[in-house]
């Protein structure tokens, strides 16, 4: 398809109205005579033109707009005091709306609660750990100058040190 | 010539014994005089000494069974450390010993230690990282 085409085909709804000026019209025309495919488009769309104008509107009695609005108006009115009491149609999104929060509450209830009882476990862990490392090693000052982990406590003297060679 | 022979195998069996008791003598000395020089560097505040002399005892080749040795000096050092506000370098001195230690209960110890650093620095969430550590390592000996 041209770029002609194209133009063309564009204006083929306009042609069939019979909207567009004299010359375009001829153009249009002699155009369709030698491509083809603009000839089948235009063809179909004719074909569905004539369609939609040959059907045949029906018509309605005056008295049938107040029978559908009768209608409307008891089948609202059918619905129950307590149906309608407990399913308004404003409480859906209120519903909606609550159901959402506490959903999100409950979640942000149940996330901190969590951390709040992992840390308190971990604070517990740590708590043991300093009493047995108070145990293991005594007060903080006493520690650091007397004890040293590498000491032979069990170490006895091989010989008299006093003893003459 | 049964005596003999008896003198030699007992003698052929306690002579390994001997020089691996010697042997580790030797090391338990150096480590031990080197956690005093460690010790006595953290009191003066010598603080650019302490971590090669820290690193002297972590690298002597300690058995297995005597790793709690070096988990207790990594300890002692990084405690006194902490007491003097250093926590940089306490977590760099108990890091070392994390490098030089095999036992998971070892780790888990050198783990808690760290927290206990962190909790004492105001830096609780750290802390919390280095206690799941420790858990996690207790918790698959």
């Amino acid at each position: 398809m041209t770029m002609e085409c194209r133009i063309y085909t564009e204006s083929l709804t306009a042609l069939m109205d019979g909207e567009l000026p004299p010359d375009d019209t001829k153009t249009i025309r002699a155009h369709l005579l030698v491509c083809r495919s603009c000839d089948a488009e235009y063809r179909s769309l004719l074909f569905s033109y004539n369609l939609v104008g040959n059907i045949q509107l029906i018509d309605s009695q005056p008295a049938a707009w107040t029978v559908i609005e009768n209608r409307i108006r008891t089948a609202r009115e059918k619905r129950g005091f307590l149906r309608r009491l407990l399913f308004p149609n404003i409480w859906v999104p209120v519903g909606a709306l609550g159901t959402l929060v506490l959903v999100a509450a409950s979640v942000f209830w149940f996330i901190p609660s969590q951390n709040k009882s992992d840390t308190q476990a971990m604070q517990q862990i740590l708590r043991s750990y300093i009493q047995e490392r108070n145990r293991e090693f005594g007060d903080g000052a006493v520690r650091v100058v007397n004890y040293n982990p590498f000491r032979d406590n069990n170490r006895r003297p091989k010989g008299n040190p006093f003893k003459t060679e | 010539m049964a005596k003999l022979f008896t003198a030699a195998l007992i003698i052929s069996f306690s002579v390994p014994l001997l020089l691996a008791h010697d042997d580790w003598e030797k090391t338990r000395s150096i480590a031990e005089a080197q956690h005093e020089i460690v010790m006595l560097l953290i009191k003066n505040k010598q603080y650019d000494k302490v971590l090669p002399a820290s690193k002297k005892i972590l690298t002597l080749n300690f058995p297995l069974n005597r790793e709690h040795q070096l988990v207790d000096h990594a300890r002692l050092a990084s405690s006194a450390l902490g007491e003097q506000g250093n926590y940089t370098l306490a977590h760099q001195l108990l890091d070392e010993a994390l490098k030089a230690v095999h036992n998971k209960k070892s780790k888990a110890t050198l783990f808690k230690e760290k927290a206990l650093l962190c909790s004492k620095n105001g830096q609780d969430g750290q802390a919390m990282k280095f206690l799941e550590e420790a858990v996690k390592l207790e918790e698959n000996p």
